[in-house]
């Protein structure tokens, strides 16, 4: 899914890709801010369709990266079963929002290439951890093929299906082992390194992570609206009268954006 | 088939207040952890680097689909053997904000998450390294119940949330009517979605009974499977290189 | 030539046990000089260059470097030293290539512009500036190496560190790599140690070959032509000669006058005058005959 989820935010071109890092993360945190206060389904459908649509619009497999975004209901599986049937709009609320959050961060994940969001999360975290993030991140790629190269070991020379369980346990859990070692030893050149380099606490330049052009006012606008909806009901409750414009901006974005690919002018790949 | 032995809270569900509060006392811990760091810039190079391979590490675990079980493990509490509590609990930070980046527990309960997966680093590290002492017994059995003691106690701590939280989704009074007020004008188009019967709050309330079972049941499978693997993992380990499973202190 | 490389009966013990000796020869290298290393594996190149690095201390022996101690005082040094190691993967550390070439500059204090210019010069230099904007997980392994290399010019280093660059690169990689580092000792005076298993690249860069063996003892050290006029040396210690020098040293033993030679060039000359005089098996060979 990483995998997945770098390329397409690398190679893939669209309006939502352009948008800079740090006001799309602003946007999200308005939508994400109205999304968990909301006890709204309604706003939450219009949420769920504009997400829908922006996803469209940014070129993404569409089913798959949904199908990402409903993985939390999974972990919502123990809470739907203790609460029962005794409420099943509270359980759909349940599921909106999860479902509705993870989408937002999905959007921002498969849109923004990790050195520019994380190069962005620099004004609002330790240095530490955000370069921790980026050797996560760095290192990510190069274990997962080592680890790739391990299982296929294993598997060719047959210590996964070997007859006795015992026997398949003892050589993942040496595959596992392996991988830890190579990374550890990985590790350690990426710290030998940083010290003949003379690293002081920060990994990248950075860059235009926060310009506000239209475009990314645009995107505020509509994160501002979506905190008005969600939390309406701490304010008043004046906006529950007006949900359905949402839903109808949601669905309008949805169609729209479809329209944008089916003619072929939304999201491309951009091979380099 | 999702990972078992540990549940990430997804977003929306808990109240305010609780979401604050993980934040405040995980953000404190991290602060802590932090300064302690940045006494020593030397060391401070090395924890970025290993740090950052252990959690890289951990993503791996959680990609990797292990045919034939069909497990996505956690190496949480393999990391705090690793990286000892400290340093293994920046990792857990770093992990669950990175899985709620993708989509995989939610992003404004990174705190609270990081709580449950922080306990089951420090306990898992610290019971590893108390029964390493007195333990007379193969490394394969100390990692092993090393993990299924700390992801017991995490998973506690969890029904232990929820419980606090008192979820009742139907106290929230979910709303499902697509309305269009018009703001020029006396009147408003309703359109009732979907009707509920109101309830009693306490007829909707989440049993917590029923939700710690379901919890148990599900997370003792887990436990056993990954108790098993972390074991397995341990004993090749304590074989190769038994220095990365060292008792030892964060400091040079 | 003003000496920036000392290096002389060193001792070392790995974690394990093992220990290396480095005695026999001590190594120099003068400024502008251009020194390979020729080893089998466990002969401790790596271990040299980790010396020469400060990563780890001897526990005897003369380490120095632009005359002082690499492991006490590599702060002061690191500007003049660039350094690739055998998996450039493990070099490079930041996201993109243009943020991994600037790092070494932005840690030593320099303005973003700065930063900025020296990045593209040197990404012109090694004609890599269409891979500034790229991650560093989507590159080829020819790519990657490129990237550390320029990682490790940025800062025009007057000493360069290679360990087997060669690897994994194909033929073309290797000649380019070659033609670069002649023209960074030529256009700036850089010096470099470069330990090498492909011996047939070394007499078109090098002006001094160490030779080390097992356990880290030097058993020879001279130019090329000296050391490669001794294939046996070289087989002896696990190392390939050159082929060309290998026909030569047969040719000779069979009784024809040929000097050694160490490119395929030398060889044709050398052959070419053999066979201008010689007929084969008593009959003129026809001229255009291979």
């Amino acid at each position: 899914m990483i995998e997945q989820v770098d390329f397409w935010a690398i190679k893939l071109t669209s309006p939502v890709h352009r948008l800079a890092a740090g006001p799309k993360l602003v946007v999200a945190g308005l939508i994400l801010a109205g999304v968990v206060t909301s006890r709204d389904l309604v706003f939450l459908l219009g949420t769920f369709l504009l997400l829908s649509g922006v996803i469209l619009l940014a070129g993404l497999p569409w089913v798959r990266v949904l199908l990402a975004g409903f993985y939390p209901v999974v972990l919502l599986v123990p809470l739907l079963i203790a609460q029962g049937l005794a409420s099943p709009l509270g359980a759909l609320l349940m599921v909106g929002k999860a479902v509705d959050a993870a989408l937002t961060m999905l959007v921002v994940i498969t849109t923004t290439p990790y050195p520019v969001l994380f190069a962005a999360l620099r004004r609002v975290a330790p240095g530490l951890l955000v370069d921790t993030l980026f050797l996560a991140y760095r290192s990510f790629f190069i274990l997962l093929g080592l680890a790739g190269d391990v299982l296929l070991g294993l598997r060719l020379r047959g210590g996964l299906s070997a007859r006795h369980w015992g026997r398949r346990l003892a050589s993942i859990g040496q595959g596992i082992g392996l991988i830890i070692i190579r990374g550890i030893d990985l590790g350690e050149d990426f710290n030998r390194v940083l010290r003949l380099r003379g690293y002081r606490g920060q990994l990248t330049a950075g860059g235009m992570e926060w310009r506000f052009c239209p475009p990314e006012l645009v995107g505020l606008l509509v994160g501002v609206t979506a905190l008005a909806f969600g939390a309406e009901h701490a304010v008043g409750g004046v906006l529950a009268a007006y949900n359905g414009y949402w839903l109808v901006f949601g669905f309008g974005v949805l169609l729209g954006s479809a329209g944008f690919r089916v003619s072929g002018r939304g999201g491309s790949v951009r091979w380099s | 088939m999702a990972k078992v032995s540990h549940i990430h809270v997804p977003d929306g569900i808990l109240p305010l207040w609780l979401v604050v509060a993980g934040w405040a006392v995980t953000g404190g811990i991290l602060a802590g952890i932090l300064w302690r760091l940045r006494r020593d810039p030397a060391e401070l190079t090395g924890r970025v680097a290993r740090l950052g391979v252990v959690v890289a590490l951990m993503m791996v675990g959680i990609s990797l689909e292990i045919v034939p079980i069909a497990y996505h493990f956690n190496l949480s509490v393999l990391a705090g053997i690793l990286l000892g509590p400290t340093a293994g609990f920046l990792a857990a930070f770093v992990v669950d904000f990175m899985l709620a980046l993708f989509g995989h527990g939610g992003i404004t309960v990174v705190g609270l998450n990081t709580l449950m997966i922080g306990t089951e680093v420090v306990v898992g590290s610290l019971l590893f390294r108390a029964f390493s002492r007195v333990l007379p017994v193969d490394p394969f059995w100390r990692a092993f119940l090393a993990t299924v003691a700390a992801l017991a106690v995490s998973t506690t701590l969890m029904v232990g949330i929820v419980g606090v939280a008192r979820i009742n989704p139907a106290e929230q009074a979910p709303r499902a009517t697509i309305a269009f007020s018009n703001p020029f004008q006396e009147g408003v188009f309703r359109v009732e979605v979907f009707k509920e019967e109101p309830r009693e709050a306490a007829e909707a309330e989440l049993d917590l009974s029923t939700f710690a079972a379901v919890v148990y049941a599900l997370g003792a499978v887990g436990w056993v499977l990954e108790g098993t693997l972390i074991g397995v993992v341990v004993r090749y380990l304590s074989q190769v290189r038994p220095d990365l499973l060292a008792v030892r202190r964060m400091g040079p | 030539m003003e000496l920036i490389v000392r290096f002389k009966d060193v001792k070392f013990t790995y974690p394990d046990g093992t220990a290396l000796y480095f005695v026999g020869e001590e190594l120099t290298v003068r400024r502008g000089e251009r020194v390979a290393l020729l080893g089998q594996n466990g002969s401790g190149k790596t271990t040299l260059f980790q010396h020469l690095l400060g990563l780890v201390r001897p526990e005897s022996g003369l380490v120095e470097v632009f005359g002082r101690d690499p492991y006490r005082d590599f702060e002061k040094i690191r500007p003049r030293i660039g350094f690739l190691f055998q998996d450039p993967d493990r070099q490079i550390v930041a996201p993109t290539v243009r943020d991994d070439i600037g790092f070494g500059p932005r840690n030593q204090g320099l303005p973003a512009a700065e930063v900025d210019r020296l990045v593209r010069a040197v990404a012109a230099d090694l004609r890599i500036e269409h891979l500034l904007d790229r991650l560093a997980h989507y590159l080829s392994g020819g790519e990657k190496m490129k990237v550390a290399l320029a990682g490790a010019l940025v800062m025009r280093p007057e000493l360069l560190l290679l360990d087997e660059p060669f690897e994994g690169l194909d033929a073309a990689s290797r000649v380019e790599l070659v033609e670069l580092l002649n023209r960074l000792n030529r256009e700036r005076g850089i010096s470099f140690i470069i330990s090498v298993h492909e011996v047939s690249l070394a007499p078109l860069f090098i002006d001094t070959i160490y030779v080390l063996t097992r356990g880290g003892r030097f058993v020879a050290k001279g130019s090329p032509r000296e050391i490669f006029s001794r294939p046996e040396l070289l087989i002896e210690h696990r190392l390939e000669p050159p082929v060309v020098g290998l026909i030569c040293q047969q040719l000779r033993a069979r009784g024809f006058d040929v000097p050694i030679a160490l490119t395929p060039g030398e060889a044709v000359e050398a052959l070419a005058k053999l066979l201008s005089g010689v007929p084969a098996s008593g009959t003129e060979r026809p001229a255009g005959d291979v």
